[in-house]
């Protein structure tokens, strides 16, 4: 009893406070949730764009997955799915001519290398100087930001555009998309590389000493400390596997999709894997259906806008933004519904 | 004579612009300062900016009232620390969760609101040049009053001594029969009530209506300025002027020819300098970091 | 004390439990409350605010107030003037982290003073002070006596007892031992009375030890920590238990810390002839020091984790084949370190934090003993909270593992278990070793004064 009301208070409470939203801007939120929830799984084209949105937090919520283990608040994915995918186009765009395998290997490998190395950036700060890692990152997402528009507008620039964009990469860097079961929609391989990191993770952190240390490091420093651990070195290394993670978002995003890195692409990708992480309670597992939560509305809220006068995609951000403080308040919340309850039982 | 000329005035330009930039950067470093010194961390200046920019914009179209909008964007940049208070001083949860999730529901309520009132997403109508704050001196001038009245506090007052010991050793605090708590929350308070006037100078001071993103990360190149400052008033409010000037120069940098080709020094790398600055800070490269002793723990 | 101050509150008990105050039975929920019946109280941590002046901080939590929220401090510092005798003086415009800790404890007795308390509570007030300033203080203290206030004062050292006190309470684990007056405080009483009865004598077999396993020469750390080491000496030999007593934070942690590589110190460390090393994971994992630690819950478990996992600690490169910890190595690892040990569990998956303290405790005296199979042990206080069962069996493994020629280092406060189970005791008292004494020869009453700072 008192779990299922632990699980449900934050469900409600996200319920209450966006259907009072609806409501206070004029809109009917019946129609609104059913228009949300069609958009996203309406139609084969609908949920091919579902799990298209779904595929980056899928990355970002386990980037932020990682580095909470290990006690690390990664608030730094959105500047490291950016040098991620710089560095991947950036291969892509100099080594034109390889084929096949290499071709697409070598990318993913340096969108992982990209993500690393600005991840370990905060890991080294962090474990070396004591720098809090949460402002380290804020400042170094907009380093990122600034450094990605250099690059496309300066070096990468696609000679045949107007918008700030990179060249597209040969056909040879593409990976496909699932045309065959979701028509016209983006989903591509990528999802499945996302799953399956999904199980890398989970393994690496379950089955692993590396990720035996890493948890032990996050949960009691102290003893890990004492037993000889080098604690240092795992909190650098968290960041770096963090980093490269998030750095799979060009992936989906370049490879499978547009085919050339666009400024200023990601629309909080980053930022939505801590929503992520948090509802999915630090586990990798979990992280899926959470992803596929934040994806269904980030798509539905998309077709939202089209069949509603009132509301715009941005209720996403609202729904993201409750259920983020829903979790933050959980444990005040639910110990005072308990004391309520108790009270309630007795009389 | 001429080239002198064109530089001096060049230079004056600059100062000039310098300073409008940092107006915002200000007060807004100002409400971290006050947040951060009881021992909050608070990442939601961001949330802030943009809900009394939003706000007073709004109310300035609908009721053409100056003063009725500056109270408005007033009160919504306090009712936001509100929510990020509770988080943070009544249910003690994690600060930066807190701070994330204030930024990302502001980031959603702003356009969803703006589409009820005015049927345009993330946008208020364009102010007539009547309507808006156009001389920049006031907010000079209450930037500058704002340093000295932060100083004073903090020198002299009750209040001022008691965030300090809030914000440095809060159980200090408590065994002086002093809830930590209490001063923790009017600090939060008063930390959205001063960001807000940086929030009402970009939407009807600097600009003639709200538009989407319109502090563009002023929020966190303010918690960079703070930081640069080490969470002193004197030194941050020249790290804003800093980071302003840093502002101002990209974008006058655009037109000069910097390389031998003749091409411009790329902006973004005069972009990234207050980021890179607040690196270093934190990393201890620049003197000595002096956060307050409790920041971030609940 | 902590309790008459409102700092912590009491468990709900009968009615009659509970502070009172001049015959009336008061209620403290808060600081605040105490302040107003006028307790004040000078915490051994002090709660003092360190980039303030000293000022500021007396005055922190009752400003004389001008108008506009501004602080009369001239008025304060008038007030306090008025308080402030030749023995107490105070820089007031200095900042507090700029002033010796002496004077940082006259800052806290002024707290007090400037909020005219009637019962002054002082908990270890002289751990920190000089003799010179002890003398100050006590000189001070007894002027407030004459003006009619009441002192409280909680500390381990004798001498200042003697020197100081019209009643003497003394409490052990919680409970009161003895209550004596002014006329029946001698030496002896208070000894007998901290130390407790004369120990039944657990009877341990004597072995042969060996070679010299651990030889620390002139152990000194550097200034500035709070529990400075000086000049320490000491050896263990193999079959050999050292026992180390002490009153808590004499230096006893420093020292641990050294040993475990965490702190860096002056001196040489030697461990069977071969210098000792400076990194945790060689001492550790090349070395294999087995460790007990004084917390178990932070120190030496991973409390949210499962029994396999904390019965995998230290043993990670092991037990790991080309990085993969499968499931079964590690059920297997657990379900044999754990045979012998009596630990009460449901199964192996289950999380430590659902043992008792014992349980936990006889898990971390496998893991380090009969896990590590080391040939020397850090030991520092192995029985500390746990129950008899558990106790018994710890001492019976700590004596095995002596028999098989395995070197101990014990820390301890119990004095009872040092004595029973040490073939060596030494003594520390600030930081140095003052006592030494073979088990033929063990004397309570010079270890209990030594203690205690006493000459022995």
């Amino acid at each position: 009893m008192k779990n299922l009301i632990k699980t449900l208070i934050p469900v409600v409470a996200i319920l209450t406070v966006v259907t009072f939203v609806i409501l206070v801007m004029g809109d009917n939120p019946f129609n609104v949730f059913q228009s949300i929830i069609w958009g996203a799984f309406g139609s084969a084209t609908s949920i091919g764009y579902t799990l298209f949105y779904s595929t980056p937090l899928v990355f970002t919520g386990l980037s932020v997955v990682v580095a909470l283990r290990a006690g690390l608040f990664n608030i730094g994915a959105e500047g490291q799915l950016y040098i991620g995918s710089l560095s991947l186009v950036a291969y892509a765009l100099m080594f034109k001519d390889q084929a096949g395998a290499v071709a697409i290997l070598g990318a993913v490998v340096a969108a992982l290398l990209g993500g690393a190395l600005w991840g370990s950036l905060v890991g080294l700060l962090k474990a070396f100087r004591g720098s809090h890692e949460v402002v380290v990152s804020i400042m170094l997402n907009f380093v990122s930001y600034a450094l990605c528009g250099y690059f496309i507008l300066n070096q990468f620039k696609n000679p045949f555009s107007q918008n700030p964009e990179t060249s597209e990469v040969e056909a040879a860097f593409r990976i496909s998309n699932w045309e065959a079961i979701f028509p016209h929609a983006p989903v591509n391989n990528a999802a499945l590389l996302a799953v399956f990191c999904v199980g890398l993770v989970w393994w690496l952190l379950y089955r692993s000493q590396w990720g035996f240390d890493v948890r032990f490091v996050g949960e009691s420093p102290e003893a890990a400390r004492r037993a000889g651990l080098p604690v240092r070195m795992r909190l650098l290394q968290v960041m770096a596997v963090s980093g490269a993670l998030a750095g799979l978002v060009g992936v989906n995003e370049i490879l499978g999709f547009s085919h050339k890195m666009k400024d200023q692409f990601s629309p909080g990708y980053g930022f939505m894997g801590i929503a992520v992480a948090l509802l999915a309670r630090g586990e990798p597992l979990r992280v899926i259906p959470a992803a596929l939560l934040f994806g269904m509305l980030q798509k539905g809220s998309l077709d939202l806008e089209i069949d509603s006068q009132k509301m715009t995609r941005d209720l996403a951000y609202v729904i993201q933004g409750v259920v983020m403080i829903a979790v933050a308040a959980q444990p005040y919340l639910s110990k005072k519904l308990e004391k309520r309850w108790e009270l309630w039982t007795r009389n | 004579m001429g080239i002198m000329d064109t530089q001096l005035s060049s230079v004056t330009e600059w100062l000039a612009s310098g300073v409008r930039m940092a107006i915002p950067l200000l007060f807004a470093a100002y409400g971290g300062l006050l947040t951060e010194r009881s021992g909050i961390a608070n990442i939601a200046l961001e949330a802030y900016l943009l809900m009394s920019s939003y706000t007073a914009a709004a109310v300035m179209a609908i009721t053409h009232n100056l003063y009725l909008a500056i109270s408005a964007g007033m009160l919504a940049a306090v009712l936001t620390a509100g929510i990020f208070g509770f988080l943070t001083v009544k249910v003690k949860a994690d600060q930066i969760v807190a701070g994330m999730a204030v930024n990302i529901l502001v980031m959603g309520i702003l356009p969803v609101t703006s589409n009820a009132l005015f049927s345009v997403s993330g946008q208020t109508p364009t102010l007539s040049l009547n309507e808006r704050i156009e001389q920049t001196w006031p907010f000079v001038a209450i930037g500058i009053l704002l340093i000295f009245v932060t100083h004073w506090m903090f020198a002299k007052t009750r209040l001022g001594l008691r965030i300090w010991a809030a914000g440095e050793n809060p159980d200090a605090l408590a065994a002086q029969g002093v809830l930590p708590k209490s001063v923790r929350w009017k600090a939060v308070l008063l930390g959205g009530l001063v960001t807000s006037i940086g929030g009402i100078y970009l939407s009807i001071g600097a600009g003639s209506g709200y538009t989407r993103n319109m502090s563009a990360g002023r929020g966190y190149i303010a918690l960079a300025a703070l930081i640069f400052g080490k969470w002193k008033p004197i030194p941050t409010a020249i790290g804003c002027l800093l980071f302003g000037l840093a502002d101002a120069l990209q974008m006058i940098l655009q037109s000069v020819s910097i390389f031998a080709d003749g091409s411009p020094l790329p902006t973004q790398f005069v972009q990234m300098i207050p980021y890179v600055l607040t690196i270093l800070v934190l990393a201890g490269f620049v003197g000595k970091v002096s956060a307050p002793k409790s920041l971030n723990t609940p | 004390m902590k309790i008459v101050f409102g700092l912590y509150e009491p468990d709900p008990g009968s009615a009659e439990c509970g502070v009172y105050l001049n015959g009336r039975k008061s209620k403290i929920r808060n600081p605040q409350d105490a302040m107003n019946l006028g307790i004040g109280m000078v915490q051994q941590h002090f709660a003092l605010v360190e980039n303030l002046t000293a000022l500021d901080n007396i005055i922190l939590g009752q400003e004389p107030m001008k108008r506009f929220n501004v602080i009369d401090r001239a008025f304060a510092k008038n007030k306090l003037q008025g308080l402030v005798s030749e023995s107490l003086k105070v820089p007031l415009e200095a900042n507090v982290e700029d002033l010796q800790v002496g004077v940082h404890q006259r800052v806290e007795l002024l707290k007090l003073l400037y909020r005219d308390s009637e019962i002054l509570i002082l908990d270890e007030p002289t751990a920190v002070l000089t003799p010179q300033e002890i003398d100050d203080l006590f000189s001070f203290l007894r002027d407030l006596r004459k003006e009619g206030k009441t002192v409280l004062i909680i500390t381990h050292k004798l001498d200042e007892l003697l020197a100081l006190c019209d009643d003497v309470t003394v409490l052990r684990q919680g409970s009161v031992k003895a209550q004596l007056s002014r006329d029946q405080l001698t030496k002896e009483a208070l000894v007998k009375a901290m130390t407790g009865r004369s120990i039944e004598k657990f009877i341990k077999p004597t072995f042969q030890p060996g070679a010299e396993a651990l030889v620390i020469q002139n152990l000194t750390t550097s200034a500035g920590t709070e529990e400075r080491l000086k000049e320490v000496c000491l050896s263990v030999r193999q079959g050999e238990t050292v026992g180390i007593a002490g009153v808590e934070g004499n230096g006893q942690s420093t020292l641990v810390e050294c040993l475990l590589g965490l702190t860096s110190y002056i001196g040489h460390i030697q461990f069977n002839g071969q210098p000792y090393p400076h990194k945790t994971k060689e001492i550790r994992e090349v070395l294999n020091v087995g460790y007990v630690s004084e917390d178990r819950q932070t120190q030496s478990l991973w409390l949210s984790g499962t029994l396999e996992e904390n019965c995998a600690i230290g043993f990670g490169n092991r037990l790991a084949r080309y990085g993969v910890l499968s499931k079964s190595t590690l059920h297997h690892h657990a379900e044999e370190m754990l045979k012998g040990f009596d630990v009460k569990y449901d199964h192996l998956e289950q999380k430590i934090s659902e043992l008792s303290g014992g349980n936990q405790q006889k898990l971390v005296v496998a893991r380090e003993l009969k896990g590590r199979d080391p040939r020397f042990l850090l030991c520092c206080h192995p029985t500390r909270g746990v129950d008899v069962g558990a106790i018994e069996l710890i001492h019976q493994r700590l004596v095995e593992f002596q028999k098989n020629q395995g070197a101990v280092l014990l820390i301890s406060s119990e004095l009872e278990e040092l004595l029973s189970l040490s073939d060596r005791l030494l003594v520390m008292y600030q930081g140095r070793i003052v006592l030494e004494q073979t088990r033929e020869n063990f004397d309570l009453k010079s270890i209990g004064s030594a203690m205690l700072g006493g000459q022995p």
